[in-house]
């Protein structure tokens, strides 16, 4: 479907414009006349009874192209044509033949009603395709508009789009949260003030006085939603039909953009609700673990302590010592989704090597990989990257800490690169329990944890979300892989590359 | 004077203070505490110190103002405790003259490693002529350096990295520090020069230069080139 109306005022017009009816009426005289000299030359030649069949075409003519007005004129100068040069006696209007007289007034009597009957036939036409016109024109609208992908785009579309309907600059009010709101605003106003007029209207007052701008009403269901208000009058060519046709297609789309949005809202207020659910539950469970430990095994060393053996203390302190760091772990997270929710991540992008990314954050969780052989084969060949060098540390910091819950102890944890066009691809592959399909893509999500939500396994679930929104931060982007549950996962960062840096290092060995 | 051991500690939470001095009590040193910015400046003009542990956020004036107003007469070495995620903090604490830093939270024997560490090199190392650490040693006045006994061969730029990095043993040396002694204050802000160069150097001084031993970065601030007792405590 091609959109073939971009304006609603195609077909021709239902009234004629009197200059054109006018020049079509001159015609219609000078056509009756010049019929009327062929008839009297003919009359010479060949003999006729009747010589106002002759004009009956005349007069069609004229009814079916001019309308009303050219044909009676056409009928009325054919009449006096008739009775003035062809019946007796000849040159006057008078006519004496009861015959001719009869046949005259016939003529008369039938030309006035064809032209009545074509003059509506034409007007009905005209009507008929004006319907059609606008029909398409509102049906194109609506099309356009329901083309608009985000709701939130709609009113301005809206906007644009009955501007260049009406051919004038065009601002649109709604009535919401108490208050008329300016949504939408396309072409110029120059002097006007719209916001001022529409409150104007809005409110009751003066909508119409002088130097004020055309204002419309916008209603849904009969109630008053909001106003149009128009830089100047539409194009004359529009009738006032098609105007109040388009505004209240206007008000029903402005009505429905508004239900999808509080629908929208509603939406994700819901869903941030959850949010809120899981990160409490999460931090309930999470906080209250490992302080219990840490509060349990410090009552027991003091009640106990004086007596229990050597092992056992260290015990007890190995436990507290453990839960406290995993209660950083966690505070450290929950420290940097509060960084990222506060839109306080501000990246500080430099060339650098992925070699000593990778190395510091190894150093940060020695005790964590303490019992699996890390290979970093390759890193140092890898050309320099463009990160933010701190946030792509925590970030590999999270999914090294990842590797090591989900792998079973004195599992290799392998962290490679390679250049893969204009960047470069950092891997961290285990040999855990590894991923289903379904979970590549949601492991990132919020307080997602692969295996069962009861294992062994202590994590936050916050882990690869802070990973993947400091990554993205930074301009880099982040996915995992893996070949199935129990056949390990892999880990991958793609980080651009630093442009080619040259730097001279003149010299030679000292 | 070397024989000293008193250390101001500057901090406003109790229990930290508290730890602290248990730990350093025990291991030989004379310990008094500041709960606040200005207690800090009153307990140093009444008492020479060896040592300042100085938190970053103290409850009545910045940590960086306590460092800036004790750097206009003061030399003692300081070691500033920090939170994560505040690299900038970091950086202008080295720049106002601080040793060292360690962040929140941390282990005991962390942090008596790094007070070791910082009060050796405050003693008289700044003189010493040749800067050793296990096998790699740096002659500052015959600019030659060798690893374990075998001569490295560096270019100018090379050498000036690794002799401002022995110079200043132990501590972390930013990169804008680095770019300045090396390249001149128009290059101060050119990372890229450090990061080739700093490729360039491990290469030729470090065994495994993707897992470097004696030079490390310190993400987003600099460089540290590890003192004899700090690569001792990084153990094998």
């Amino acid at each position: 479907m091609v959109f073939r109306n971009t304006h609603p005022h195609l077909g021709e017009p239902v009234e004629m414009p009197p200059v054109r009816v006018f020049l079509q009426s001159v015609a219609a005289l000078g056509l009756v006349v010049l019929t009327g000299v062929v008839v009297f030359v003919l009359s010479h030649s060949i003999r006729f009874t009747s010589a106002s069949v002759f004009f009956v075409p005349v007069v069609l003519g004229a009814a079916i192209f001019g309308g009303m007005i050219p044909s009676l004129v056409s009928a009325l100068s054919a009449v006096a044509v008739c009775s003035f040069f062809f019946y007796e006696p000849i040159l006057s209007l008078h006519v004496s033949d009861p015959q001719e007289l009869a046949d005259l007034i016939v003529f008369a009597v039938v030309a006035v009603v064809t032209s009545q009957v074509a003059d509506y036939a034409r007007r009905a036409m005209a009507a008929s395709r004006r319907r059609e016109a606008m029909m398409q024109y509102l049906l194109d609208f609506s099309r356009r508009i329901g083309a608009v992908p985000d709701p939130a785009a709609i009113p301005m579309a809206l906007a644009v789009e009955l501007g260049k309907g009406l051919g004038c600059g065009v601002a649109l009010y709604v009535d919401e949260d108490g208050g008329l709101n300016h949504v939408a605003q396309a072409g110029d106003f120059n002097a006007g003030d719209p916001d001022r007029q529409a409150q104007l209207a809005w409110h009751g007052g003066a909508a119409n006085e002088a130097g004020s701008l055309p204002t419309y009403p916008l209603r849904s269901g009969g109630r008053p939603i909001g106003l149009a208000v128009l830089a100047s009058a539409p194009m004359s060519k529009i009738d006032s039909l098609t105007v109040s046709a388009l505004m209240e297609q206007v008000a029903a789309m402005l009505e429905r953009t508004r239900l999808t949005i509080t629908l929208e809202e509603a939406r994700i207020a819901a869903k941030a609700e959850d949010l809120r659910e899981a990160v409490l539950s999460s931090i309930s469970h999470d906080l209250h673990t490992p302080l219990a430990s840490i509060l349990g095994s410090v009552t027991t060393l003091e009640s106990f302590g004086p007596r229990c053996d050597e092992a056992v203390r260290r015990d007890l302190q190995a436990t507290i010592r453990e839960a406290a760091e995993r209660l950083e772990r966690y505070i450290r997270k929950m420290l940097d989704l509060t960084r990222i929710r506060s839109g306080r991540l501000q990246p500080h992008p430099e060339p650098v090597d992925v070699a000593d990314i990778v190395d510091v954050a190894l150093r940060q969780t020695a005790r964590a990989l303490a019992d699996r052989p890390v290979s970093t084969a390759g890193l140092f060949d890898l050309p320099m990257v463009q990160a933010d060098p701190v946030l792509i540390e925590q970030a590999l910091i999270n999914i090294l800490e990842n590797a090591g819950k989900y792998s079973p102890p004195g599992t290799p944890i392998a962290i490679a690169g390679r250049v893969d066009g204009q960047r470069l691809v950092l891997s961290v592959r285990d040999e855990g329990i590894g991923l289903d399909k379904s979970d590549l893509g949601r492991i990132f999500a919020l307080y997602y944890r692969a295996g069962p939500p009861d294992g062994q396994v202590a994590g936050s679930g916050l882990g690869l979300m802070v990973s993947k929104a400091f990554v993205e931060a930074t301009g880099c982007d982040i996915w995992a892989e893996s070949a199935g549950p129990g056949r390990g996962a892999t880990f991958c960062i793609g980080l651009p590359l630093a442009s080619v840096l040259q730097v001279a290092d003149e010299g030679e060995a000292i | 004077m070397s024989e000293m051991r008193r250390i101001l500690i500057v901090d406003d939470e109790a229990q930290i203070r508290r730890f602290l001095r248990t730990a350093l009590t025990m291991n030989q040193f004379e310990v008094i505490e500041a709960a606040s910015g200005a207690e800090a400046m009153e307990q140093l003009a009444r008492s020479d110190v060896s040592l300042i542990v100085l938190d970053m956020q103290l409850g009545d004036m910045d940590g960086l103002d306590v460092l800036r107003r004790l750097r206009e007469w003061s030399w003692a070495p300081v070691i500033v405790l920090t939170v994560r995620n505040r690299e900038m903090d970091k950086i202008q604490a080295f720049e106002l003259g601080a040793d060292d830093y360690l962040t929140k939270p941390f282990s005991i024997a962390e942090f008596l490693a790094r007070i070791q560490a910082v009060l050796r090199r405050a003693a008289p190392a700044a003189s010493e002529p040749v800067f050793t650490v296990e096998g790699l040693s740096v002659d500052l006045a015959r600019r030659r350096v060798t690893l374990n006994g075998a001569e490295v061969k560096l270019t100018p730029k090379q050498y000036g990295l690794l002799q401002y990095l022995a110079r200043h043993a132990g501590k972390v040396v930013t990169h804008e520090q680095l770019l300045r002694e090396v390249w001149g204050a128009e290059h101060a802000e050119d990372v890229h020069y450090l990061r080739i160069f700093m490729r360039k150097l491990r290469q030729r001084v470090e065994r495994d230069p993707a897992r470097p031993r004696y030079i490390q970065t310190e993400l987003g601030v600099g460089y540290r080139l590890l003192a004899p007792d700090q690569l001792a405590a990084a153990g094998e």
